[in-house]
């Protein structure tokens, strides 16, 4: 601030500014005196009248009357001190009054004052302290900082004392004679303090000047400072704005981002559910044991891959959540041993493949049920199992499962693995998005990198953390999972006993087999506009034993639920796809609910962000189910909402 | 110079000059001596008062209610001190006459007979004052052993004027040299008895 104020200092209108600052400090200065002059005046008044009334209550005590013989008459000292008393209150009040601050004012005022001490000498019988009204006086009248003032008092009490010394000099010197010596003795004290007081002003004034200078200064600082601030303001405001429409921009970037990831997941999801269900189907119609040895590795290679694909697919979106801190997770009841079973269960193919051993061992007491999300910690332990599995090719993988006996209890699994192992500048980049241990890593043994960094902020948000334990090359690593388990009061606590899995020695992993009488005496209806998509569903529908309608579209849906409903033959489920053309799933589903549909419909959706589950259900959908389709669960979720039993919780359909 | 301004100057000049009369005349009047009046040259054989044949006698005649007195009693208190037992001092304080049965009693006549050295004379009816040829409040009588008049005035500057004085200069020279350049002065103060009254 200061090299601003110096800057603008500099400039060429120097010699203006100089002239300006004088003119501003001169009339700070006249505003300051003409404010104390007036303030003075106006003390000075005061203490007249204050004078009057002690000089008549003296007079009074001291010379009330005179005497001829017995024949009293009033004092002139008393006469005087209320006649001329008041005569000399008068002007100084008048003028005090309505010309305060002015020159004549402030001269009369001292002309006045000199005669008040004058008078009170004569009233005190000439006392030698009331002389001293006289030097008070004159320090009190140097208050105007006026040395002027000074002079025409000085020049009073002069005349004053002039005249006593000739009209009777004994009264002033002790002697009947005039002593000139004498007057200048008395002259010269006067004049002593006289001095004194007009340096006093003379210094005064000097230094109010200089502060009036100060002033002057002050305040065009100031200005410029203002200026300045104002300046800057607008620029703030002006950054404000820039900055608002950038995030404008950036939200709606965001947007587009998000609307593109909605976009890209329901136009890859969707055909690979086509892709993954059809190899499914080929598996499974017919013998396939019967096919060439060609044909079936074929058909494996095909759903493996389109797994795969879907797989990254997921993490990308799962970082890009984790990017736009979006990522949530849900607080379910939880089954750890089936959770566990599960996870070994779709880990066996690739066990299998590489001739390794999965074995799950538990330590000590553990919870039946944990709160937590299921489908998140399912995706963790599939993560960095699968990671074990993939980076190790003799010997097997172990997961300890045990409880941490802390207030808030966590649940830790402890994944070990026989497998290459890691330096420590590998392990160093393990949890860096797109960072795999090195370059070699991805080449050698595929993935995108991003498992490990989305799994960590899982776990993070299940309340836990995912922690490299020891990595040793050649020898193995040890990753560990800890999650929080919630409350488990009330939960019982149980021996486990370990899940071992070895070599099936099937290149081929089969899906599971349906029941054909699963859905038997179901009446469905599908809403789905993809084509291959509504084979696939029916196939799988009625294969379970479901008897199908499909429609194309929402309105259609509508219709056909609402015409059925009035016939008195409702379907028993509608699996709602929610985005199809004409009218989509979500204003489908919200219009039959506003018509007073009551029954079942589960939502059919390949899109995969954030908040598409609540906004399902939101809208009147009774459940959920994710594309590419696990016929499994889909049949397993059409006959909760056709058949429900009490004991059944949402399970929300997973990435496979 | 504005008209106003000049109206303004013009009143404050002429306050200031009635201001200047009205302190010429207080002045005037604080220091205008009473008229003198003739005195005796020597002590009255009739007279009630006692003069001491060995030491100077000082007659000082005072108005019980003049304002003025107690500045003339205080200088005589100062003398008393400094010239002790040379002087015989006498404060006559004039009393109404003694067919009226009054007497007048003041801070005046407390003061003068609280101060050690000097006796106090009640003159009923100013009979003493008229003897003597004293007229005005604050008038001393300095008389030496043989009843000579030696001094006659006040011993203050002026009215109720306290401080060194002609008269109190004159008095101590007296006693102290038996001689002075003053053998009278000017009397400041009221009148002990109305003009042209008789003793009563």
């Amino acid at each position: 601030m200061n090299e601003l104020l110096e800057n603008r200092f500099r400039t060429p209108g120097n010699a203006e500014r100089q002239s300006r600052l004088e003119t501003r400090a001169r009339r700070f200065l006249e505003a300051q005196n003409q404010q104390l002059y007036r303030r003075t005046d106006r003390a000075l008044v005061g203490l007249m009248i204050l004078q009057w009334l002690f000089a008549i209550g003296l007079a009074w005590v001291l010379t009330p009357t005179t005497w001829d013989g017995d024949r009293a008459a009033w004092s002139p000292h008393w006469v005087s001190a209320v006649g001329l008393g008041a005569w000399l209150v008068a002007l100084p009040l008048y003028l005090g009054w309505k010309h305060a601050g002015e020159p004549l004012t402030r001269h009369s005022l001292a002309i006045a004052q000199m005669l008040w001490a004058s008078l009170l000498i004569h009233i005190t019988g000439g006392r030698i302290e009331t002389h001293f009204h006289v030097f008070g006086s004159l320090a009190f009248l140097s208050v105007y900082r006026d040395w002027r003032v000074l002079l025409t008092a000085s020049a009073v009490v002069i005349a004053d004392h002039g005249m006593r010394s000739v009209m009777n000099p004994e009264s002033v010197y002790g002697e009947s004679a005039f002593a000139f010596w004498r007057t200048l003795e008395h002259a010269g004290w006067i004049v002593f303090e006289d001095v004194f007081l007009m340096w006093s002003c003379v210094s005064k004034t000097a230094q109010v000047r200089m502060c009036a200078r100060q002033h002057a200064e002050l305040e065009e600082s100031h200005a410029i400072i203002l200026e300045e601030v104002r300046s800057q303001t607008e620029q703030l405001r002006y950054s404000e704005s820039e900055a608002r429409r950038f995030a404008l921009a950036a939200d709606a970037a965001t947007k587009a981002k998000t609307a593109f990831l909605a976009n890209m997941s329901h136009e890859i999801r969707t055909p690979m559910t086509a892709i993954v269900g059809f190899a499914e189907l080929l598996v499974e119609d017919g013998d396939i044991t019967r096919a060439p040895q060609t044909r079936i590795e074929a058909i494996s290679t095909i759903r493996r891959n389109g797994e795969h694909l879907l797989n990254v697919i997921n993490d990308i979106l799962d970082v890009s959540k984790i990017e736009a801190d979006q990522l949530s997770v849900e607080s379910l009841p939880c089954d750890l041993y089936r959770l566990l079973a599960d996870v070994q269960s779709t880990l066996q193919s690739r066990t299998a493949e590489k001739g390794l051993e999965l074995r799950l061992d538990f330590a000590g007491l553990l919870p039946r049920q944990i709160q937590t999300d299921p489908t998140r910690l399912r995706q963790i332990l599939l993560n960095v199992i699968g990671n074990a599995i993939k980076f190790t090719s003799q010997g097997g993988v172990r997961v300890l499962v045990h409880l941490n006996p802390t207030p808030r209890g966590e649940l830790v699994f402890d994944v070990i693995d026989s497998g290459i192992g890691m330096t420590r500048e590998q392990q160093e980049r393990i949890f860096q998005p797109f960072g795999q241990a090195d370059d070699s890593m991805s080449r050698r043994f595929g993935g995108t990198g991003l498992g490990l960094v989305i799994s960590r902020r899982l776990a993070q948000l299940l309340g836990g953390d995912l922690l490299l334990v020891s990595s040793i090359p050649e020898v193995g690593t040890t990753m560990r999972i800890v999650v929080a388990t919630g409350d488990l009061s009330g939960t019982e606590l149980i021996v486990m006993s370990s899940l071992e899995l070895g070599y099936v020695g099937s290149s081929l992993d089969l899906p599971a087999e349906i029941r054909a009488d699963r859905l038997a005496g179901c009446r469905v209806l599908l809403a789905e506009d993809h084509a291959e998509n509504q084979r696939l569903i029916e196939y799988v529908a009625r294969k379970a034993g479901a008897e199908v309608t499909t429609v194309s579209n929402g309105r259609l849906a509508v219709e056909a639920a609402l015409a059925q409903g009035v016939a008195g033959a409702p379907y028993d489920v509608i699996l709602m796809d929610m985005q199809m053309p004409v009218m989509d799933g979500y204003d489908a589903t919200a219009t039959l609910r506003a018509e007073g549909y009551s029954g079942s419909i589960l939502a059919l959706t390949a899109s995969a962000m954030s908040g598409d589950r609540d906004r399902c259900l939101n809208v009147g959908c009774n459940d959920y189910v994710r594309k590419p389709i696990d016929r499994q669960l889909m049949v397993e979720a059409i006959h909760r909402q056709w058949r429900p039993t009490p004991s059944e919780v949402l399970v929300e359909a997973a990435p496979s | 110079m504005c008209p106003r301004l000049r109206m303004r100057t013009l009143c404050a000049v002429m306050w200031f000059a009635c201001s200047g009369v009205a302190i010429w005349a207080l002045t005037a009047y604080s220091f205008t001596p009473a008229a003198p009046s003739p005195v005796l040259k020597t002590w009255p054989v009739e007279t009630a008062l006692v003069r001491n044949s060995n030491r100077y006698t000082a007659l000082l005649f005072l108005q019980p209610h003049c304002p003025c007195s107690r500045a003339s009693l205080m200088e005589a208190t100062h003398l008393i001190e400094e010239l002790g037992v040379n002087v015989q001092w006498v404060a006559v304080l004039q009393q109404p006459s003694a067919a009226t049965g009054d007497r007048i009693t003041t801070s005046i006549t407390a003061l003068a007979g609280a101060v050690p050295g000097l006796s106090t004379y009640s003159d009923a009816g100013s009979v003493e004052a008229h003897r003597f040829g004293a007229t005005i409040s604050g008038e001393l009588l300095l008389f030496d052993p043989q009843g000579k008049l030696c001094f006659h005035g006040g011993l203050t500057g002026g009215r109720g004027h306290e401080g060194v004085s002609v008269g109190s200069l004159a008095v101590r020279d007296w006693i102290r040299r038996g001689s002075a350049t003053k053998v009278t002065c000017n009397v400041y103060g009221c009148r002990l008895y109305s003009t042209g009254e008789g003793p009563q």
